[in-house]
């Protein structure tokens, strides 16, 4: 093929593939539409109706947010400082065996008959602490 | 009629009826080569937009082309688009487009096209991309490409003709 040939067939091959492009591109909008607004020009892809309902949305969620959120303050019991709080010596209702958190046995540091107190090998284990000369 | 507001005087050419013929003129070719810079079809016609804006400023100002307005247009898209580029973090997508696949909007042929595009576009550097596209699918000359890229007319040829030579390696790729 040669060079003249080359450049016309791709020549054609871009104006064919930029046709078939060119085919579903909208025809130009009125300029005045398009110097007035950004998105004016375009009402069939974004419309109004849409953005409007999306701010009415919004705002009626903003609404709804508000009116529940003092609803919500307005129930809340009255902060009281720490120190005007006074311990309660009533007993809990729940009786220990009704309570769910039982109490696990607490960390003993007896070892198995036989071994070596725990103290015992932290100390063997441990590297003597320097010792520290005053001049 | 491109031609006709080229011969026009200066002072019909700063008139807003001059403009008018001139947006019509070259809007199809301003969002095919904006198609061509973001690759995305609604982006296209947002950037022929802008264009279509600071275009239309320049004009009102005395700042209009001296000669053939698509180079002076593409410069401006050209430019809009690199500034777009370098503000972009994450893509932007709208509500309205997020459900709205790319299949239910575009026809096959469509496809193939932008899908044709796009192996050109792998084949071939940044630059002489579109080198090869102002030049066979615009119709542009050396000084004009050369204005839109910022390069010299020899720039220009040299990118034109090692473009095409690598695609003259990769016969295929005109064949799809």
């Amino acid at each position: 093929m040669s060079a003249d040939s080359f450049e016309r067939v791709l020549r054609d091959r871009l104006k064919a593939g930029a046709a078939e492009l060119d085919r579903s591109m909208p025809p130009a909008p009125s300029l005045q539409a398009l110097l007035v607004s950004p998105q004016a020009y375009r009402p069939a892809r974004r419309p109004a109706y849409l953005r409007l309902g999306f701010g009415l949305a919004v705002a009626a969620a903003l609404a709804v947010a508000l009116i529940s959120g003092s609803l919500l303050l307005g129930q809340s019991p009255a902060v009281r400082p720490l120190s005007s709080i006074t311990p309660s010596a009533t007993p809990s209702l729940a009786t220990p065996s009704q309570s769910l958190i039982t109490a696990s046995p607490s960390p003993s540091l007896a070892s198995p008959s036989g071994w070596p107190p725990v103290t015992a090998v932290t100390a063997e284990l441990a590297p003597p602490l320097p010792t520290i000369y005053e001049s | 009629m491109l031609r006709a507001i080229e011969s026009a005087p200066a002072s019909t050419l700063e008139s807003e009826g001059a403009f008018e013929r001139m947006y019509v003129a070259t809007w199809p070719r301003l969002c095919r080569y904006a198609w061509v810079l973001v690759r995305h079809h609604e982006d296209a016609e947002d950037v022929a937009a802008e264009t279509m804006r600071r275009a239309y400023g320049a004009w009102q100002t005395g700042r209009g082309p001296a000669g053939d307005p698509l180079p002076w247009l593409f410069v401006i898209a050209r430019r809009i688009v690199i500034d777009r580029n370098k503000r972009r973090v994450l893509p932007w997508l709208p509500l309205s487009r997020a459900a709205e696949s790319p299949a239910a909007v575009d026809s096959f042929g469509r496809l193939e096209a932008a899908a044709w595009f796009d192996q050109l576009r792998e084949c071939l550097s940044p630059r002489q991309h579109e080198a090869i596209l102002l030049r066979f699918l615009f119709d542009l000359g050396d000084d004009e490409i050369g204005r839109i890229m910022g390069l010299s007319p020899a720039g220009v040829r040299t990118n034109v003709s090692r473009g095409i030579a690598t695609l003259r390696r990769r016969p295929e790729v005109l064949d799809r």
